[in-house]
């Protein structure tokens, strides 16, 4: 009897948590399903609102076709960066929010570090933030995710606001844009864009008779160097990326493109990167190591910057890291080598406005405020990446910090030979299948050949499932 | 129907219970609601989302799941990948449950003698426990570096090359073993010093006099009187062991040649880098099951001699 009560009582108290459980439940899911709904032609409506607040808008881009005198955009952006608080773009990011503040009265950029500095964390970060319903109004992603943002609906296509305001897209770089481009729509603008480079030691140039001030033009160039500068048991000729994240993959890409061949077919429905172009691009990587042994399997952390490498493929931004570290040799910059043709690829991180914004008008001023001329001038000069907008470059002030930086001229001569990762929304797993195999030859697991068509098959099935 | 109608006479006629005791019983439930509310939130919630997950095909973001019932358990099952994953993560689990206890046991032992210092030692044992495994494991990083690994000096003094512990398919997955030995052997000894120290004397004495030497007091006191604390130390450490996830993601990223991808690290690609969350869940689920089998195993096997 006694018992029958308490089990009673037991229910009706459990069933009160029980319902206030699901009651915060419910509200997480009704901000979950306010992500779908402002699309951002309802937001256009009041369009005319935002137009003539920026001196972005003025000092960039043509004038904004609507003049309206309502009110300017009202409240917080927030935004999430990928760059920790000591890193150049880290410090320069509070400034740009400053200027934006300033011009915006009205308008709070409150906008900071997201938490990750590994850019597949920071994905993950936003991901999760997007699937529980609280992204921040905007955010910054890498060339690999506009993709897979975009075909989840995670984020809003900019090219109804950039109509609006008369911001020309084809002031961007192509590779860049190309990348931040889904479905002929454009979801996020370039901040700064990467690309790989030949970084080589200059003082070990000299030490083993080569001029330092001609790296190697071509592939055979590149391995004749390599032998020159190799000294067993300590100093190699060549760092090549070893294991299966992106590092060696997005730099392989390069070297299939050099030789000509292809990743994927046109429309991204099947690799081609095991053909006999791929195979020989992997088997230039195996030589390497294997029959030349000019590379290790095994470098160490930071290899470039220990002085025992001639040569290492690397982003513009190590060029002032490499400054700044002072690292204690001369270092030079170069273009990657050619084969049958000279490529490079892109990297870098863009501005996008994420779909469950409240704020997604206030979001946009950010944007193109954050990637307008004197931001990226601030930025890029800064971080030595490339400013990813022609009027930048146009720009005699930029001109100027190209012309001081020595080690530009490599950059320069790399951008027109940019090329983009395959633009898959599973883009990171069918990296990571390519990347698997490329590993698996390396370390002669497989043959190049058996790997490569190993990782087609695999990467064939990832492509099969890309949403339509 | 009969017994519905007597539980509701029941409640009827309970109604006269005292004012005190239902005040008592609210209170109750008031003092443990932050815990029952945090174990529903935070812990039946995710676990029976995470069974409905691995039912659906999600991608983490879309508002739509679509239902593929038991889909993502047939495709494991035909999973070259998954069951590599499994494999490397039974190696690491043995190694380290196996070497692990026996040498806590071995240090336990050791740093039960009544020293002068000998505190010094239990806490230099047990510190790497409490440091954060993120940060080990970076250490640890630069401790098996190739060039300029602490660890390849005595490598290179002997005249050998030095070794590529994480770089090396055959290395990497000791290399790891080791490390989370080194971080966890620590709180194994604590358990097993607590045990030792539970041991009264006056056994020890008896056996003396029966003649029992050093080893067969060990063999025949000792060991058998630490028999429900091996069970513990058995089942927490392998637990522990089937979930290792931070030392491979930070030093090896489950390479190289997928040597040391266990389950944990290949559910983390494919749930969070991948976003097959459907496919994830059912991997976290069958890895629950291995777990909870090989934990009701361990406790068949020490029931009789632990009495329970």
């Amino acid at each position: 009897m006694e018992r029958s009560l308490t089990v009673r009582r037991r229910r009706l108290i459990l069933g009160a948590l029980g319902g206030s459980a699901l009651a915060l439940l419910a509200a997480c899911g009704q901000q979950a399903g306010g992500i779908a709904s402002p699309p951002p032609s309802a937001v256009s409506g009041q369009s005319s609102t935002a137009a003539p607040t920026t001196a972005a808008a003025s000092s960039g881009q043509a004038t904004p076709a609507a003049k309206g005198k309502a009110s300017a955009p009202q409240g917080t952006v927030t935004g999430w960066y990928v760059f920790t608080g000591d890193s150049p773009q880290g410090k320069t990011m509070p400034q740009i929010a400053d200027a934006f503040n300033k011009a915006h009265p009205g308008l709070t950029a409150n906008v900071q570090f997201g938490g990750a500095s590994n850019g597949t964390e920071f994905a993950q970060k936003l991901l999760t933030a997007v699937a529980a319903g609280a992204p921040p109004d905007t955010m910054t992603i890498d060339v690999i995710w506009p993709s897979r943002f975009a075909s989840s609906n995670a984020i809003t296509a900019l090219d109804t606001y950039a109509k609006r305001d008369g911001v020309d897209f084809k002031d961007f770089l192509a590779a860049p844009l190309d990348a931040c481009t889904y479905k002929g729509q454009v979801y996020a603008l370039p901040l700064q864009t990467g690309t790989l480079l030949l970084y080589y030691n200059k003082d070990l140039f000299k030490s083993v008779g080569l001029d330092p001030e001609k790296p190697p033009q071509t592939w055979d160039d590149l391995l004749a160097y390599a032998q020159k500068l190799t000294k067993t048991p300590d100093q190699w000729g060549l760092n090549i990326p070893i294991g299966h994240d992106e590092g060696p993959v997005w730099n392989w890409h390069c070297l299939v493109w050099q030789n000509g061949g292809e990743l994927t077919n046109s429309d991204n429905t099947k690799d081609t990167f095991n053909d006999e172009k791929g195979v020989e691009a992997l088997q230039f990587w195996v030589d390497m190591v294997h029959k030349y042994k000019v590379a290790t399997l095994s470098p160490p952390q930071q290899a470039f910057a220990t002085g025992k490498f001639g040569m290492s493929t690397e982003v513009p931004s190590q060029i002032s890291y490499y400054e700044g570290a002072k690292v204690p040799f001369e270092f030079g910059t170069a273009v990657l080598p050619k084969k049958v043709g000279a490529a490079s690829n892109t990297g870098g991180w863009n501005w996008a406005i994420a779909k469950g914004s409240k704020n997604p008008v206030g979001a946009w001023e950010w944007v193109k405020f954050a990637t307008n001329r004197d931001s990226l001038i601030a930025w890029n000069s800064r971080v030595t990446m490339i400013a990813p907008r022609q009027s930048v470059r146009d720009d005699s002030n930029y001109q100027a910090f190209e012309k001081k930086e020595t080690h530009w001229q490599a950059v320069m001569d790399t951008i027109p030979i940019m090329r983009i990762r395959p633009k898959l929304a599973g883009y990171l797993e069918w990296s990571n299948a390519l990347g698997q195999q490329i590993e698996a030859a390396i370390y002669q697991r497989a043959s190049v050949q058996d790997a490569l068509n190993k990782a087609a098959q695999d990467c064939d099935a990832i492509l099969a499932k890309e949403p339509k | 129907m009969s017994t519905v109608a007597q539980v509701r006479v029941g409640g009827r006629g309970r109604r006269r219970i005292s004012r005190a005791t239902l005040d008592q019983t609210v209170v109750g439930y008031l003092c443990l609601s932050p815990l029952l509310l945090h174990f529903l939130i935070f812990l039946a919630f995710p676990l029976v989302f995470s069974l409905y997950l691995s039912l659906n095909s999600w991608d983490l973001m879309s508002p739509d799941k679509s239902f593929v019932g038991l889909g993502n358990y047939v495709q494991l099952f035909h999973d070259a990948d998954f069951w590599q994953a499994a494999v490397n993560t039974v190696i690491f689990a043995f190694w380290r449950v196996v070497v692990g206890t026996i040498l806590a046991l071995l240090l336990a032992l050791l740093v039960n003698q009544k020293l002068r210092g000998i505190s010094i030692f239990r806490g230099a044992i047990f510190a790497p426990v409490i440091t954060s495994l993120v940060a080990i494991s970076v250490v640890w990083l630069w401790l098996y570096d190739p060039s300029y690994g602490l660890l390849n000096l005595p490598v290179k003094a002997l005249g050998m090359a030095p070794l590529a512990w994480l770089q090396d398919p055959h290395l990497a997955m000791p290399a790891v073993i080791i490390m989370s030995i080194w971080k966890g052997v620590g709180y194994t000894m604590v358990i097993y010093l607590a045990g030792l120290q539970g041991i009264p004397e006056q056994f020890y004495e008896a056996a003396r006099i029966d003649g029992a030497g050093a080893w067969a007091r060990f063999r025949f006191v000792t060991l058998p009187l630490l028999t429900p604390v091996t069970l513990f130390v058995l089942v927490i450490s392998t637990i522990g062991a089937f979930q290792i996830f931070a030392q491979i993601y930070i030093m090896t990223n489950g390479g190289p040649v997928k040597s040391t991808t266990v389950a944990v690290y290949y559910l983390y690609q494919q749930g969070f880098q991948f976003f097959h969350m459907g496919y994830a869940s059912a991997l976290a689920w069958i890895l629950f099951l291995v777990m909870l089998i090989l934990t009701v195993v361990q406790f068949r096997f020490f029931r009789q001699e632990v009495g329970l």
